[in-house]
């Protein structure tokens, strides 16, 4: 070296050791705080969701029961069971399901084809970025406006069908988006060397390996929507209902009764539904949901096992 | 094969459809969410004064109220044009319209004593009336006083009607003394009833014998001069500190709600932020594998417990212990306010934090770590210099996501927020407790509680589609921030 | 045409006792022993998959990363068995910097970069940091090119081959006494390769340089010494110069001459 930095030539090698050791044992101690810290903060994250889990078993436990289950309310709601709530949850979901699976694979299927070449499919990846984290009352706010009021649907299941379509769509295109991003281009590649078109490539070929991932986002984004009431607050629901299993084509223009809606108006007219029913309610709603998501977590288990 | 290449075209067709429902979708929100908005500027600006004409010693003097023994008589005429450029003597009504006055007293009223009429009263029926903000109005009052009084002077006092806020009002209200009985000496008498909406003036005493003389004595004018029109009123009054929807004089001032959201969020970004990223850490950098494969469904297990049961945990483990904590201090009912509503909304948007945190520190690569490892950097250091600079918009991204899902939530602050506007109030520490504790409304709840009563295509209707719009807005821009930072992200490596 | 003098074996620096390395129950490395000197260069080649990495990984212990790695036997560093418990890691890593086979500069700018180690390690501030940071730039052979914006500049902007020197000047920052180089030069381009062997030949001087190769005429122009390894064993090491030119093992022999790998 022509340049001797003089500040080297003060510190002799074996300064170097000495200046370090000195600074060792804070810097040890603090990353070992900090460590802790953070494993505290992810035990402390478990422990909430077991906590939660906990009160809710508690509280809602003895209240499930076959009848509570099946039957309708009674005496004014403040006794009986919760079935047609159930049964209205239920068929918003499947509703949903049929109309934002299909819709949402597509749009899936054209954000991860079309990538980000031209300026509208920028504009299509804003558009369903923004729509994803758009509040869920404001989803309500629209589909009152426009299903309810503007094609004159009244608050009914379509109502809420539609309007619950819309909100979960988004979430199920960015998972198909994703979900089809995974696929190995040496898949693709070998199917349009077998002389498949782009489309049959697509369709047999990159669909059916994405399908778990798209599936478990499908079922996530029900999941979601099936335990938000914001949405079907003033398109779908109606508070008192006896309704038992009568299904039919006016079904389709009548009010739903469901969990999530039953449970905030419980709480806004509080003593007409008893503590210990709103629990049950709370209970079978968290069931309802965990189980789709459980079944999500198993496709997406099932569905490593088979190409890993 | 042509069939292969129409299943082709047919496929390509409902996928470009798909994603063109996107864009129609986000159009279409914004569009109808503005369409019904406009009901908002139908509304009225109604006001309301109580004027009255009392003794100085009258046992009333505390509020403005009638005196039986000297009276005050007014009539009103609709528009503005002739308001503008009149010039004082123009302003004296004619004599016809004055004597009509006694017959409207006595019609308004219901009384043809007018010993028994009750003056304040009169003015406030008078007044009330709702008007779009381009109208103004303008009233013509009658003082005198009753042979049978004995004060020595008269006084003329006036406040705004209970639950009526001139500064709601998109007016300038002027009471004005057009002509003074004959023989009675006095200054001009103008007054900005907008700076001053109570108080009281003294008058030499003047009676009047007999009913006809009634129309010779003071002649005040009360004018309603209009300000703005109603579409930048409406707007105004939008963005004014009070939120009270249903009473007479309706005021739509959205600032106490969505200062509320804002607070709300900031509270729960707060917390939620240091912890998520504290777990994401942990998650991605100290945990084997094996806890990791346990701890994400853990986490989707959270993020899937749906919003109304989080609430009601908030009623029954935070509500209660806030009222235990700050009951007495704050005399408390409930332990639902901000607070409760601000953690509750850390717990719901912990899982979503942590997951897509943990995804931007994943995102960093590896080679960064083994680096950071091999120059002998703890991995406090590493994780502090290196990876959280390295995904930092990754970072930014997840937090204002999370940003724009706190500000929407509506169960959570339907049930734990307690339900009354108020503005927050930071002037003491005292005053910043009892704003962190104590009840509030936010923007989702107030849309989601009052849309259930709400008259269709009312104003009131319309302000609650604008409160939806302004969310909607406030969230697109930190949707849009937000994407915009995760698309960075996804280039940075 | 540089050539590598053969020095006499100085001090040993490094010498590993039976070290063996398995990945999920797989062994990568068996009981190997080597010792590495003093103020030399020593390459690691052998076919790839041969442990050449495991075995440089395993000196400064960096295979701990990996989480299912399991590692057996001993590596004396300055006569301390790193792999006792209660060794300080931060410390070892001080004494043994390491570059690997892609440039990885952090996100920040030059001086930032280099600049880490020393601030972390030594508490260096403001004009004894800055002169740390030239010597280490000057030592890496980087200086002329960076500084002038030294500050402005991040290390991302660099080519690929300043991006390595870089990575190499940050590892002398933190002044090591040995340097393990994981294929330094397999993700560059020719002119930047010379300018790293040059680099190498010239920090052996000063140094104790271990550099992992598949490049066998690389291995033969910058080390004095080489160990070949094949199936996770060493099969043999030795002065350079002696084990391409008599090979002791059937294996080194048709490796060197090409007949497979």
């Amino acid at each position: 070296m022509e340049v001797q930095a003089t500040y080297l030539e003060r510190v002799r090698a074996g300064e170097w050791e000495a200046l370090a050791a000195r600074r060792d044992k804070a810097r040890l101690r603090k990353n070992a705080l900090s460590s802790a810290l953070f494993g505290g903060v992810g035990a402390f994250t478990i422990l909430l969701v077991f906590l939660l889990l906990a009160v809710i078993v508690y509280k809602g436990a003895p209240t499930i029961s076959w009848e509570f289950l099946s039957q309708p309310p009674k005496e004014g709601m403040s006794a009986g069971g919760i079935w047609p709530m159930i049964r209205g949850s239920l068929l918003l979901m499947l509703g949903t399901f049929l109309l934002a699976t299909p819709i949402g694979i597509f749009g899936g299927v054209c954000l991860a084809e079309y990538g980000e070449r031209s300026r509208i499919m920028r504009l299509m990846h804003a558009s369903v970025a923004a729509l994803a984290g758009t509040p869920p009352i404001v989803y309500g706010l629209f589909g009152l406006a426009i299903f309810v009021l503007k094609f004159k649907l009244g608050v009914s299941l379509l109502s809420g069908w539609l309007t619950l379509t819309l909100f979960s769509l988004p979430v199920i295109v960015l998972t198909t988006e994703s979900a089809l991003k995974t696929v190995p281009s040496a898949l693709i590649d070998g199917g349009l060397a077998l002389g498949l078109s782009r489309w049959q490539t697509l369709w047999r070929i990159a669909l059916p390996y994405a399908m778990p991932g798209i599936m478990t986002g499908v079922i996530l984004s029900l999941g979601r929507a099936a335990g938000e009431a914001t949405p079907v607050l003033f398109t779908a629901s109606i508070y008192y209902s006896t309704a038992q299993l009568t299904l039919g084509w006016e079904t389709l223009r009548q009010p739903v009764a469901n969990l999530p809606y039953y449970l905030a108006e419980g709480y806004r007219q509080p003593g007409v539904v008893p503590d210990h029913l709103i629990w049950g309610a709370c209970l079978t709603l968290i069931v309802l949901v965990l189980l789709m998501n459980a079944a999500a977590i198993l496709i997406r288990t099932c569905a490593r096992r088979r190409y890993l | 094969m042509w069939r292969i290449r129409l299943l082709d075209h047919l496929v390509q067709a409902a996928t470009w459809m798909a994603g063109g429902l996107l864009i129609l979708t986000i159009v279409a929100v914004f569009y109808y969410l503005l369409a019904e908005s406009r009901y908002a500027f139908t509304r009225k600006f109604p006001y309301g004064f109580r004027i009255a004409l009392q003794s100085p010693d009258s046992e009333y003097r505390d509020e403005v109220s009638m005196d039986p023994t000297a009276s005050l008589l007014a009539t009103h005429r609709e528009g503005t044009d002739e308001l503008d450029d009149a010039e004082d003597a123009t302003r004296l009504p004619p004599h016809e319209e004055l004597a009509s006055m006694q017959s409207l007293v006595t019609a308004t009223a219901q009384t043809s004593d007018p010993a028994q009429l009750r003056a304040d009263e009169l003015f406030r029926d008078c007044m009330r009336a709702p008007k779009t903000a381009e109208q103004g109005e303008r009233f013509l009052l009658l003082a005198f006083a009753m042979p049978s009084y004995t004060g020595k002077t008269m006084e003329l006092a006036w406040e705004p009607d209970v639950a009526f806020e001139p500064e709601f009002a998109p007016y300038e209200f002027r009471l004005r003394l057009l002509r003074a009985p004959k023989g009675i000496s006095i200054e001009p008498i103008e007054i900005n009833l907008n700076q001053q909406p109570r108080g009281r003036i003294t008058l030499p005493v003047w009676k009047a014998h007999s009913q006809q003389e009634w129309l010779n004595g003071y002649l005040f004018e009360l004018e309603a001069r209009p300000t703005t029109t109603t579409t930048v009123a409406t707007l105004q009054q939008f963005f004014k500190p009070d939120w009270a929807p249903t009473i007479l004089y309706a005021r739509f001032g959205m600032l106490p709600l969505l200062l509320s959201t804002l607070l709300i969020t900031l509270l729960a970004i707060t917390f939620a932020t240091p912890l998520g990223l504290a777990a994401a850490v942990y998650l991605s950098e100290q945990a084997s594998p094996r806890i990791r494969e346990w701890f994400k469904p853990i986490l989707e297990i959270l993020a899937a417990i749906p919003t109304v049961v989080l609430g009601y945990f908030g009623v029954v483990l935070v509500a209660p212990a806030l009222q235990k904590l700050f009951g007495e201090a704050l005399q408390l009912t409930s332990g639902r306010g901000l607070l409760a509503t601000a953690l509750m909304m850390t717990v719901f948007i912990l899982p979503t934090v942590i997951s897509l945190s943990e995804d931007a520190l994943r995102a960093v690569p590896n080679s960064l770590r083994e680096g950071a490892e091999a120059l002998g950097l703890t991995l406090a250091e590493c994780v502090r210099l290196i990876l959280l600079p390295a995904a930092k918009s990754g970072l930014i991204a997840a937090v204002l996501l999370a940003i724009a899902r706190v500000m929407g939530e509506t169960m959570i602050v339907w049930i734990l927020s307690g339900g009354t506007p108020v503005m927050p109030d930071f002037s003491s520490p005292s005053a910043a407790l009892a704003t962190l504790v104590k009840p509030t409304r936010a923007i989702p709840d107030t849309i989601a509680i009052e849309m259930g009563n709400v008259e269709f295509e009312s104003p009131h209707y319309g302000h609650l589609f604008l409160l939806g719009l302004t969310l909607f807005v406030l969230t697109l821009f930190i949707n849009l921030l937000g994407f915009a930072y995760r698309k960075r992200a996804q280039l940075q490596f | 045409m540089m050539t590598a003098a053969v020095a006499t074996p100085a001090k040993t620096a490094i010498r590993t006792e039976g070290l063996s390395v398995s990945y999920n129950g797989k062994p990568a490395l068996k009981s190997v022993n080597i010792e590495f000197y003093e103020n030399t260069v020593t390459a690691l080649i052998g076919p790839s998959g041969c442990g050449k990495s495991t075995l440089l990984r395993a000196l400064n212990r960096m295979n701990d990363r990996i989480p299912d790695a399991v590692t057996q036997g001993k590596v004396f560093v300055n006569g301390i068995n790193i792999y006792d418990r209660g060794v300080n890691l931060t410390r070892l890593r001080r004494e043994v910097g390491m570059v690997f086979q892609k440039p990885n500069p952090f996100p920040m700018t030059i001086f930032e970069n280099v600049a880490l180690g020393p601030r972390l390690h030594y508490g260096l501030r403001g004009r004894a940091l800055e002169e740390v940071v030239e010597d280490a730039l000057r030592k890496a052979a980087l200086w002329d090119e960076v500084k002038d914006d030294l500050k402005k500049k991040s290390g991302l902007a660099l080519s690929g081959g300043q991006q390595q020197r870089l990575c190499i000047a940050r590892m002398l920052a933190v002044q090591p006494r040995i340097l393990l180089m994981d294929e330094p030069c397999s993700a560059l381009d020719p002119i930047s390769t010379q300018k790293i062997e040059e680099l190498i030949v010239e920090l052996g001087k000063q140094y104790t340089v271990i550099v992992v190769t598949h490049n066998l005429q690389q291995a033969a122009r910058i080390s004095q010494y080489t160990g070949f390894l094949m199936y996770g064993e060493l099969i043999e090491w030795g002065e350079t110069r002696q084990l391409f030119e008599r090979p002791q093992r059937q294996e080194t022999e048709d490796y060197i001459r090409g007949r497979f790998g």
